[in-house]
């Protein structure tokens, strides 16, 4: 089958394409060089006036595991259904379940996501629900930093060769396409009843700092030549004055590639009559002085949704400002969690405080290669919001429309009324495509090179962006056309990737007698086995 | 040494080897009656044909009488689930297509769970947490042994821990322990109690000199499990303010985990779910199964079971079993009756440890041709299509 999209404004940051129209090729599946003779397509589809970009991706969104499915099971009023499904598309009318992840996503121009909070004995549920999220492709990031295998490693100075070996066996045992480290050894301290842990506080026990935990990850993860850096939630997520933890990491990553994940939620300042400050410049500069740095924003939008966290700490504290008041704290083997639903309030303080500073982060980071469009669904807002988000970036007049509405106090102290970039498409393009392949080490998508997989949306131009990336006109998913005119019309089966590091399987013998000295299970049946999952749930994996 | 895993029971435990002998599986004997009975039951078992009406049919007629129950039913009920995730998934996905209800075999003890989840959250612990971290387990409940065979070898009385080699104190409380508890708590949080029990004074000293006490509940009695739960709750919260405590709730087994956990992420909900509209309604009493059926709400029952051999309920309404292959009915068979390979044993497949934070793979043991449910529900989905 030879497709041709004909005559779209084209945006491949890639190939430098900033608008111009053009045609783009697919066959089977795949972006192809236009043939000599046009007359071979088999069909042609007119897109004149209409905006074409590489399928979006998500690098942090959280779609499946443990957290994600409990919070559904504990915020039933969050998503009643209100429409019936539409035949042929199970699923469609049962709001958050995993068919209704992917089928947003892809009407959004969306084609790969990457849950960014598997824990490992988590993964294999981590797994089948990502098995069941049509359309979209999919990955995991390993949750390390309160593993006690690791922290034992560090405790007894293993060398950094043997560091590396066991986080290649993670990544292997997971089949995740890198790591991330959640607070490191906050979940551990928790577990002998610290309530805070910053990056340089010893983790009970171990003797050891989160500092020197989220080092020996970095490192490893630098030195397998993993693609993407290992992907940090700093410390005091949520505190007043965490900026300066955010700027103590940075200069913590010593000029390694380190990615912090919703940078707003640690972008706070402790100054003022509230003692709560937006940290935004400060972080934004640190941000642009150190090019080894990328972040994802996290924004907040007003309204009702749920936090979800591997931050036992930050989540057991904030337990009593849970909206509605019910909440979720659990413990497990190297980690530990919670559910703490909220809502975010334009009127209060603190919440219009947050949703400027993380715009101001988003417009003060002046590299769109560095800068990730993200939620942190649902903790910022559902991702169901990213249309608003997308005005918000794209529009100042509809910024400041909202600055008259939210919290007086908030709006007067926020940088943002004097904040007058809007992004354009071209940096959309960057953001929310072609940077984020490479953060991810993706090299097949978030282009439109030929070779690379025919992941396409196209939308139509609109004045107002919410509306025009809220739905896109037409999506192709490995050159099958999924969606048309905002709706999905086909339902395909996504794909899950991963990364399979080189390591010495000799630390299989220490890990396995670990298992077998304080583990429930046996480190062979710990392991995700790629062909059990394709026969049993239907995932198929792809390597990179 | 490959290790397999045993479906049958909560626990999941996957350090199991099976004997073999000239590459046939001889009488298992794993020193737990659970797993015993489990492996034998479905090794030995032999059928292979469908039945309808308890007459011996081929697969292509029974799959055609199926489609023509599932068609004509206004309300089928999707009920049993004593199965692994792909049984879960089969059900949970012929409920959105046909329009039905689905729950579980032992759907009150989920709901009731569900419902005070979903009215005020909790605080959980895992079993590896209890395992090796949990200095003081409190352990509520009927006969847990007899539920979980390895419970006291697998997870109470390891003393190789992660910070000590000193097993847990194991305080066993019963089923009849509410009084006992809501004292603890008033005491604990230092309010008047009009009439103490003298046991109240040592669980309190226990509680007061553990590190990490863990109320560890075992299935209850109906008539008493909802007040003591929920005073466990409050005691764990109230413990938290200052201290650390938390909660592991062991469920039955027979894939209870896994049903409430697949459906969850598949309509939103879990189980006592109808689909009947076309899109996911959640009602922990209005869908349950016995009352759908007993009600004649529902008329059609569709029973998954392919990890017990227990006949389903016998009920006034046509019944469709995807059914363990050993399942002999005394009484009126089935109108039909399909008989599915057992997770674990015939086929590949997965199921939830009792905390629902592990999803255990379950390897095939032998080469089988029974059918797999998923894949019936599969054709059946495709040979009938949606009404709306």
């Amino acid at each position: 089958m030879l497709i041709r999209l004909k005559g779209a404004q084209i945006y491949d940051p890639v190939n430098e394409l900033n608008g111009a129209p053009g045609d783009v090729w697919v066959r089977d599946g795949y972006i192809c060089a236009a043939p000599e003779n046009p007359a071979e397509a088999d069909r042609t589809i007119d897109l004149e006036g209409r905006i074409l970009m590489a399928g979006a991706i998500d690098i942090h969104s959280h779609i499946a595991g443990g957290n994600v499915n409990n919070a559904r099971l504990l915020l039933p009023e969050q998503h009643l259904a209100e429409q019936a499904r539409r035949p042929r598309f199970p699923f469609s009318g049962a709001k958050w379940s995993g068919s209704d992840t992917g089928y947003r996503y892809a009407e959004m121009g969306f084609t790969t996501v990457v849950e960014p909070a598997v824990l490992p004995i988590n993964a294999h549920q981590a797994h089948a629900e990502l098995a069941d999220i049509p359309i979209i492709d999919t990955a995991g990031l390993a949750i390390v930093g309160n593993d006690d295998f690791l922290l034992r490693m560090l405790r007894d100075g293993a060398e950094q060769a043997r560091i590396n070996d066991y986080i290649a066996w993670t990544l292997h045992a997971t089949q995740c396409l890198g790591v991330k480290v959640i607070n490191a050894g906050g979940a551990t301290a928790f577990k002998f009843n610290e309530r805070q842990l910053n990056l340089d506080d010893e983790v009970p026990m171990y003797g050891m700092t989160s500092r020197a935990i989220l080092n020996a990850v970095q490192r490893a993860v630098v030195q397998l030549g993993i693609a993407h850096p290992v992907h940090v939630h700093c410390n005091n997520l949520g505190i007043p004055g965490n900026v300066n933890t955010a700027l103590d990491t940075i200069k913590a990553a010593d000029g390694l590639p380190m990615h912090l994940a919703h940078v707003q939620f640690y972008g706070y300042g402790d100054e003022g009559d509230s003692g709560f400050s937006s940290g935004a410049r400060a972080l934004a500069d640190a941000v642009m002085a150190n090019p080894n740095i990328t972040v994802d924003i996290g924004q907040v939008l007003f309204g009702q949704t749920v936090t979800i966290s591997g931050d036992i700490m930050r989540q057991f504290d904030a337990r009593h400002i849970a909206n509605p008041k019910k909440w979720v704290v659990w413990e497990g083997e190297d980690g530990g969690g919670g559910i703490v639903p909220f809502r975010y309030r334009a009127k209060n303080y603190v919440n219009a405080l947050q949703w400027a500073i993380g715009l101001e982060l988003f417009l003060l980071i002046d590299d769109p290669w560095r800068v990730f469009f993200t939620t942190d669904h649902p903790n910022g807002a559902p991702f169901t919001a990213y249309p608003e988000l997308f005005k918000l970036l794209m529009d100042r007049q509809y910024r400041n429309q909202w600055l008259e509405s939210i919290n007086a106090k908030s709006a007067d102290i926020s940088l943002l009324r004097h904040l007058e970039r809007e992004y354009d498409l071209n940096e959309i393009a960057i953001m929310t495509r072609a940077a984020p392949a490479k953060l991810l080490g993706l090299k097949d998508r978030g282009h439109l090179s030929v070779g690379a997989i025919a992941d396409i949306a196209v939308y139509r131009p609109q004045e107002d962006k919410a509306a025009m990336f809220g739905n896109a006109e037409l999506v192709l998913k490995n050159g099958v056309p999924v969606v048309e005119n905002g709706r999905v019309i086909q339902v395909i089966q996504g794909k899950t990737h991963a990364v399979a590091p080189e390591f010495d399987r000799g630390i299989e013998s220490a890990i396995s007698t670990y298992f077998d000295r304080y583990h429930l299970m046996k480190m062979d049946n710990y392991k995700l086995d790629p062909q059990h999952l394709l026969e049993t749930v239907g995932s198929e994996l792809v390597f990179h | 040494m490959a290790y397999i895993s045993c479906p049958f029971c909560a626990m999941v435990c996957d350090d199991l080897s099976l004997p073999l002998h000239n590459r046939e599986t001889t009488t298992p004997q794993f020193g737990c009656n659970k797993a015993d009975q489990g492996f034998r039951s479905a090794l030995q078992a032999t059928r292979q044909t469908p039945l309808i009406d308890g007459e011996e049919a081929s697969w292509e007629a029974a799959m055609k009488q199926a489609g023509s129950l599932l068609k004509g039913a206004k309300h089928p009920l999707f009920h049993g689930l004593a199965g692994d995730l792909l049984d879960s998934r089969a059900a949970i996905r012929m409920a959105d297509h046909f329009g039905g209800s689905i729950d579980h075999l032992h759907g009150d003890a989920i709901a009731r769970n569900l419902r005070i989840y979903q009215q005020s959250g909790w605080q959980i612990s895992s079993m590896g947490e209890v395992r090796n971290r949990a200095d003081l387990v409190i352990l509520i409940g009927t006969a847990p042994e007899q539920l979980y065979p390895r419970l006291r070898e697998k997870m109470l009385e390891g003393s190789e821990r992660l910070h000590g080699d000193v097993p847990p104190t194991i305080r066993e409380l019963g089923d009849d322990c509410l009084d006992l508890l809501s004292i603890v708590r008033a005491r604990l949080a230092g309010k008047p109690v009009q009439q103490d029990i003298a046991d109240s004074e040592t669980l309190i000293g226990q509680i007061n000199a553990a590190s990490y006490p863990v109320f560890v509940i075992a299935p209850l009695p109906e008539q008493r499990a909802e007040l003591i739960v929920r005073t466990c709750v409050g005691l764990v919260r109230d413990l938290n303010e200052t201290r650390r405590s938390a909660l592991l709730m062991l469920g039955a087994g027979d894939g209870d985990t896994t049903a409430q956990l697949s459906a969850t992420w598949h309509n939103g909900f879990g189980i006592r779910t109808c689909h009947a509209k076309g899109y996911p309604e959640q009602d922990l009493q209005m869908q349950a199964g016995d009352r759908l059926l007993q009600s004649g709400e529902a008329d059609l029952l569709v029973w998954f079971s392919s990890l017990r051999c227990d006949p389903p309920p016998a009920v006034a309404q046509p019944t469709i079993v995807f059914g363990h292959p050993a399942m002999s009915f005394t009484d009126k068979p089935p109108a039909l009756f399909l008989p599915v390979a057992v997770p674990g044993v015939h086929r590949r497949g997965y199921l939830h440890r009792a905390d629902g934070l592990r999803l255990v793979p379950l390897p095939a043991l032998r080469e089988s041709p029974l059918p797999d449910s998923g894949a019936l529900c599969d054709q059946l989905i495709s040979q009938e299509p949606r009404r709306c």
